[in-house]
């Protein structure tokens, strides 16, 4: 793993979807705003062609904290930072343990492991920052932003084969000697 | 595979989540602090995002709008020239007032304005999660910025072709946006008006319309609206977190309707001027309710596109040497 050029590429994407990502957001009527998290795309691509396991969970929390110190609004109003780093480390673990079950290459598998990296990332993130507020919050509220959380996971699924086109292009310069195709490490 | 150094990548991980396990716990105090000095990154490069993102959302909201019928036409052109003669009537009362009012300036020598100031503020950045409603706007604690002001937007309706008259802020199309909710020493975290987190006192402004005139209850008597019995009505507005306001617990008897006006209260000391927040869309019956109602409010501003704003300085509350 080549970390300075991690570091650039998170803070590139970051900013990226802080600014131009309002363009892909859009506003559903019952659900709210909808948007691709394109850091979970950089997450998972580094989750199926690192050798480590512990590096891609470093790399995924770092993202995660990323995220968390770019966001500021949430469930409850104010967020905390911590959760999403939190959430990105516990998918990045889980999408490593089933990686070996897939073809990485193929769309369905990279639509079906971000959602699920997705899934895992933005449920869990959703709960911490509802429990820190469920004292004066609500339980609906609570459930209209899982709703959320589970509408943008499937937005970004659907984004993320389009999005690791690009990405598959700048891999090498993270990844210093990744997996083979059937993903065993060498 | 590793960090150069003493530290493993394990040991990393452990400190990372040991780290984000107690800023989790820590709440929203050291959050803030921790965005805050997050935010000196940022704007560096999102500025120019921003400027492409707003601008691709005012185009788009542009094309997309929905287009009118010829019948829609013609009723929209009569209602035009119909509000044109009102305003021109409008327009002679209103110098007629200026002319009495400059009057009495000069006879007693004070000027009624809003003492607060204005600072310019750009949006570099939104949220990167689309769960809350919060930009990041430069213009920090460095010129007089601090956690609570309000902010507006920043647009001037005028028609080029006249001359401008005196007290302009009268023809401003202000509106409020929202308020800050972190200051860093060069930028600030706004809380849009529909973010989840956002509360604040306002009031319903309910329009007269002659033609349709409506009735309400006060003091147990029914009565026609009028200029004499208007009251602003005192409510809180909620951010709903799906683009609207919510104002709860509206008395039925009141009679609000979708049209009616959101504003600010002019007794606000952070903002002492009524400006709108965003008109009534809908007016939802509580079944069960204590015969109150829920009003839905559709913020004024484009706050998709939101680019140029003004964050309302209280006049007295920089600190000396700022």
């Amino acid at each position: 793993m080549r970390w300075i050029p991690f570091a650039i590429f998170a803070y590139v994407l970051v900013v990226l979807q802080a600014t131009l990502g309002r363009i892909l957001t859009i506003h559903l009527g019952g659900v709210g705003h909808v948007g691709p998290d394109l850091l979970a795309v950089l997450g998972l691509m580094l989750v199926l062609y690192l050798r480590s396991g512990t590096d891609a969970a470093l790399a995924a929390g770092l993202l995660g904290l990323a995220l968390d110190l770019t966001t500021a609004g949430g469930p409850g109003g104010a967020t905390v930072v911590g959760p999403m780093a939190l959430g990105y480390a516990a998918a990045a673990w889980v999408v490593f343990q089933v990686r070996e079950a897939f073809f990485r290459e193929r769309l369905t598998t990279r639509f079906l492991l971000t959602l699920l990296f997705c899934l895992i990332a933005h449920g869990l993130w959703v709960t911490l920052q509802s429990v820190r507020f469920l004292g004066d919050g609500s339980w609906a509220a609570y459930g209209a932003s899982l709703l959320q959380a589970v509408v943008n996971s499937v937005y970004t699924a659907l984004l993320a084969p389009l999005v690791m086109v690009g990405l598959d292009r700048v891999r090498r310069w993270m990844i210093v000697a990744p997996v083979d195709r059937r993903g065993r490490s060498r | 595979m590793r960090i150069r150094g003493k530290l493993s990548n394990r040991t990393a991980l452990v400190v990372l989540l040991l780290a984000v396990t107690a800023t989790t716990l820590a709440g929203r105090r050291l959050a803030s602090r921790l965005r805050v000095a997050a935010q000196y990154v940022v704007p560096v490069l999102g500025d120019t995002g921003m400027y492409v993102a707003t601008s691709f959302k005012s185009h788009v909201r542009e094309i997309t709008a929905r287009g009118v019928t010829p019948a829609e036409a013609k009723r929209l052109h009569e209602e035009r020239d119909e509000w044109r003669r009102r305003a021109l009537a409008y327009e002679q009362q209103i110098a007629r007032y200026i002319e009495h009012q400059k009057a009495r300036r000069q006879l007693y020598g004070r000027v009624f304005d809003v003492p607060v100031e204005l600072i310019p503020a750009r949006v570099v950045a939104a949220d990167a999660l689309p769960y809350g409603s919060t930009r990041l706007v430069t213009g920090g604690t460095s010129r007089g910025a601090a956690p609570r002001q309000r902010v507006t937007t920043r647009r001037l309706h005028t028609d080029r072709g006249k001359a401008l008259p005196e007290g302009l802020a009268a023809l401003s199309g202000t509106v409020l946006v929202g308020r800050l909710m972190e200051t860093g020493a060069f930028t600030a975290r706004l809380q849009l008006v529909t973010d989840r987190g956002f509360q604040m006192r306002a009031r319903v402004v309910r329009v007269i319309d002659p033609e349709t005139p409506r009735r309400i209850t006060t003091g147990g008597r029914v009565r026609a609206l009028s200029r004499e019995n208007n009251r602003p009505l005192e409510v809180l507005a909620v951010g709903d977190g799906a683009g609207g306001v919510l104002v709860e617990g509206v008395r039925v008897e009141e009679n609000v309707l979708p049209g009616d006006w959101l504003v600010t209260r002019d007794d606000d000391a952070l903002l002492p001027a009524q400006v709108a927040i965003g008109k009534v869309t809908r007016v939802e019956e509580l079944p069960g309710g204590p015969h109150t109602v829920r009003l839905h409010v559709a913020p004024q501003a484009s706050l998709d596109a939101l680019r140029e704003v003004y964050v309302v300085v209280p006049l007295g509350s920089r600190k000396a040497g700022d």
